[in-house]
């Protein structure tokens, strides 16, 4: 930028970037509160600031705006993670298309790259809602272009961009109910505000740090050094972030509960490395301190069978957490089938725990994908896992309405014929891959996958992260909550009543098998006590199976089909 | 002199209808250890799936000799014109090369042999079409012509209780796609030359609805039958639900054979039908 802030070239604009991105890493927190369902998945302040970081790590500062935008959105695109990132990587886009090629950007061609970000932004999505991220990326591109039409230069034009996105921001609840029921503005509004502001900021000379101790890459530790031989067990690696965590209570606690462990951090955020035959145990004792973020549990003996057999390394668990991105957002991937005569067609599915990979594994999916529930994958994530396939031809089973969309920008990234089955829980997964058909062609298998998904109903069970009002029901941070088919349905401080409550919203005379996933936080002997308690209720059932799924927070997540 | 018809006795064909058309058939041999059985001949299918869950040993099938087919053919070249020997897929049993073989060792008589690529009902029906032709009088190249016609139409679909008899029989092929599931389920097949794997379901229930599903969407059929292993129950259900397929009482049921039973094992569900040209 010049002396008078009136236009950015390419090495200031990706300052400013840089900066946007560190104030939104020191608002993570502020962004993750406004979400309105009190589920323990992927946050929006996480994930855009996952997606916005990936945006600016590694880029070449060009002296052109336009070479360091187009740097800028390739990687936002690969790095999106859930919805909200997706969102912010269209609008990153959006704004380098509306660059055009300028070397410099004045006043009115910011206001061009705004106004072009909106129209992509709302491009993204199938039917754009009015009170959410697009809104605001609208009205701070509308409020640009008067700026500019009034002579403004680029800070002057910037700033009405964030005054704009900030009225927009406030107006969100106005125009979305449960916004308003919640008492809160939009989460990923509220995201794109803070980008503004810190590309703001540092047009104004202000200097903005990475918040300390927050940074996943601070606390990170090389695990293929920590890991041996003899490894036995469930590898668990998280996050946690807290405010007076007692960190060296947490380390002596947490070095009693396994072996290979390794505790960095400080009374803000910690990092855990533990092999236990009990991950539930230890997630459960983090939880009381803080937020749980990038959790990965992989089974070590599997793995290790699974190299055995195959030759083939069963998951990535070993590098992804050298990158911070990996390590906080997931990312494992399963052995790939290499065997193109079998499956003609080739299968990528989001798991939530290592027993779902392995079930899906079974089932012949050639790449799973950790992730899912608080840890969705980056676009990246889903264009190597369909890359990896030999297959050119491939079904993405997302099994989460937040992976939905970056599995649609994955697949616009990718040179091969990529259909997405759109299951939005595990269970829809399960049996869309139980309708795959090996003698049939592609079209055929994505008509008769996607009309098996509504075949199951997915009851979900897990506990309320935060306090939170839902279709004028109070839920309280800490109560048992029941989703169905991802619609949060039931609260209360009983499971067993909740899950009883539940059950009885299923029309069950109609379902035959019902199978049991018992996740991380729960055991086999719980779900066998539940799988008793249905059998004997509902005994027209074919079948109750209990299941293994390892899934973190979701003590069972329970399909009818 | 007419045409007279041959099969192996994985056809199925339901004995009246053998009896009406006057269709010779070549038994298979199942051998429960020491003990060789004649398929349909010393030993039923009912028979067969008694023995098959009280015995603990496992069975195996051999295809007939050439000898066997020469000794048939033999006999039928007394007072025919020619033979048409249809047999099950040259990829799942090695019957049809015995057959060939014989062919050989039966100058005599011109012989067409014919790989119908599938098993049970689903050449069964072949060999019934082939009965009428030789009944109106066509000659052996106009019938071997028009049946193997047909070939490319059969369809057959079945869904197995388990993959246990085709893994230790060696007939899992593609289907080893399905081994090793951890969920309870059951793997659906296509026979088309050899055993494909097609998809996986929870329950009887659900395997009735895609198989008829499945079916449906390649209809109509000229012919359509059901086949079951010691599954009668399930099989009239099937039946009685392809009923806005084909008509119902056109719906032939089948006990698949001991020697398909080998490989198959019990509980097996499945539907097969000549789609019309």
């Amino acid at each position: 930028m010049d002396q008078q802030g009136s236009v950015c070239d390419g090495v200031m604009l990706l300052r400013g970037l840089e900066a946007a991105a560190h104030w939104l890493e020191q608002h993570v927190g502020e962004v993750n509160a406004l979400n309105v369902f009190p589920v323990p998945d992927g946050d929006t302040g996480t994930n855009m600031h996952l997606t916005l970081g990936a945006a600016v790590k590694d880029v070449q500062p060009l002296p052109s705006a336009a070479a360091v935008a187009d740097q800028v959105y390739r990687k936002a695109l690969m790095g999106a993670r859930g919805n909200s990132g997706v969102i912010l990587s269209q609008i990153i886009r959006g704004f380098a298309e509306g660059i055009d090629g300028k070397a410099q950007l004045d006043g009115p061609g910011l206001a061009e790259a705004f106004r072009r970000a909106a129209e992509r932004a709302y491009k993204a999505v199938m039917k754009p809602t009015e009170g959410t991220i697009l809104t605001v990326a609208r009205v701070a591109g509308e409020d640009a272009v008067a700026a500019a039409a009034a002579d403004a230069g680029y800070t002057q034009v910037l700033a009405a961009a964030v005054a704009g996105a900030n009225r927009a921001v406030a107006e969100t609840p106005n125009q979305l109910k449960q916004l308003r029921d919640a008492g809160v503005v939009d989460a990923g509004g509220k995201g794109l505000a803070i980008v503004l502001e810190g590309l703001l900021k540092q047009a104004r000379g202000e200097t903005i740090e990475r918040p300390v101790g927050s940074a996943a890459v601070e606390v990170a530790f090389d695990i293929d050094e920590i890991h041996s031989e003899d490894d036995f067990g469930y590898c668990t690696t998280f996050l946690l972030e807290g405010s007076d965590i007692p960190f060296e209570d947490v380390r002596a606690m947490i070095a009693n509960m396994g072996q290979s462990v390794v505790v960095v951090g400080d009374e803000t955020l910690v990092k855990a490395h533990v092999h236990t035959e009990r991950p539930g145990d230890v997630l459960n004792y983090a939880i009381g301190f803080g937020a749980l973020t990038g959790i990965e549990i992989a089974n070590m003996d599997k793995q290790r069978a699974a190299i055995k057999d195959t030759g083939l390394v069963s998951t990535e668990s070993s590098r992804a957490p050298k990158e911070s991105t990996a390590a906080l957002g997931g990312g494992t991937r399963g052995a790939v089938v290499e065997d193109e005569e079998v499956a003609p067609i080739g299968i990528v599915a989001v798991a939530p725990g290592q027993g779902f990979v392995d079930i899906f594994q079974s089932l012949n999916v050639g790449n799973v994908i950790t992730g899912g529930q608080t840890m969705n994958p980056s676009t990246k994530d889903l264009v190597e896992a369909i890359s990896q396939l030999p297959q050119r031809e491939v079904i993405v089973l997302p099994n989460n309405s937040n992976i939905l969309m970056a599995s649609r920008q994955a697949q616009e990234l990718v040179d091969k014929t990529v259909r997405i089955i759109p299951s939005k829980t595990v269970p829809q997964g399960m049996v869309a891959m139980l309708a795959f058909n090996y003698t049939e062609d592609l079209e055929d298998n994505v008509a008769a996958m996607t009309k098996a998904l509504g075949n199951v109903r997915t009851l979900e069970i897990t506990t309320a992260v935060r306090d939170a009002t839902v279709d004028d029901k109070a839920v309280r941070s800490g109560q048992t909550i029941g989703l169905l088919d991802g619609t949060l349905v039931e609260a209360g401080d009983d499971r067993d009543a909740v899950i009883d409550a539940m059950l009885e919203r299923v029309d069950m005379d109609r379902y035959e098998v019902v199978t049991i996933y018992y996740g991380a936080t729960t055991d086999e002997a719980q779900a066998q006590v539940l799988a008793d308690r249905i059998t004997e209720r509902y005994s027209h059932l074919d079948t109750v199976e209990v299941q293994s799924g390892d899934q973190p927070f979701y003590d069972f997540i329970i399909s009818a089909e | 002199m007419s045409v007279a018809v041959v099969v192996d006795s994985t056809a199925d064909i339901p004995q009246a209808m053998r009896d009406e058309y006057a269709i010779s058939v070549v038994p298979l041999s199942i051998i429960f250890g020491n003990e060789t059985f004649q398929d349909g001949v010393d030993m039923t299918s009912d028979q067969f799936y008694q023995r098959l869950t009280e015995s603990n040993v496992h069975p195996s099938s051999s295809q007939p000799s050439p000898g066997a087919f020469a000794e048939v053919y033999e006999r039928l070249a007394q007072n025919h014109a020619g033979i048409i020997s249809i047999h099950i897929s040259g990829k799942l049993s090695g019957t049809v090369r015995s057959a060939a073989q014989a062919q050989e060792l039966v100058p005599n008589i011109p012989i067409r042999v014919i790989d119908s690529g599938s098993v049970s009902m689903g050449f069964g029906f072949l060999g019934l079409e082939a009965a009428k032709l030789a009944r109106a009088g066509h000659t052996l190249d106009d019938i071997a012509t028009q049946i193997e016609r047909m070939v490319p139409n059969i369809r057959l679909w079945a869904v197995l209780d388990t993959l246990k008899y085709l893994e230790r029989g060696g007939r899992i092929g593609r289907t080893r796609a399905f081994l090793g599931t951890l969920l309870n389920v059951k793997p659906m097949i296509q026979i088309k030359e050899e055993v494909l794997p097609a998809e996986q379901v929870r329950t009887h229930k659900k395997a009735i609805a895609r198989m008829v599903d499945l079916a449906s969407a390649e209809g109509p059929y000229e012919h359509l039958a059901v086949l079951h292993s010691a599954a009668e129950p399930l099989a009239t259900e099937l039946a009685n639900q392809l009923g806005s397929l084909h008509p119902r009482d056109q719906i032939v049921t089948a006990q698949l054979t001991g020697v398909i039973g080998v490989h198959g094992g019990p509980g097996v569900l499945g539907v097969t039908g000549i789609k019309k040209a």
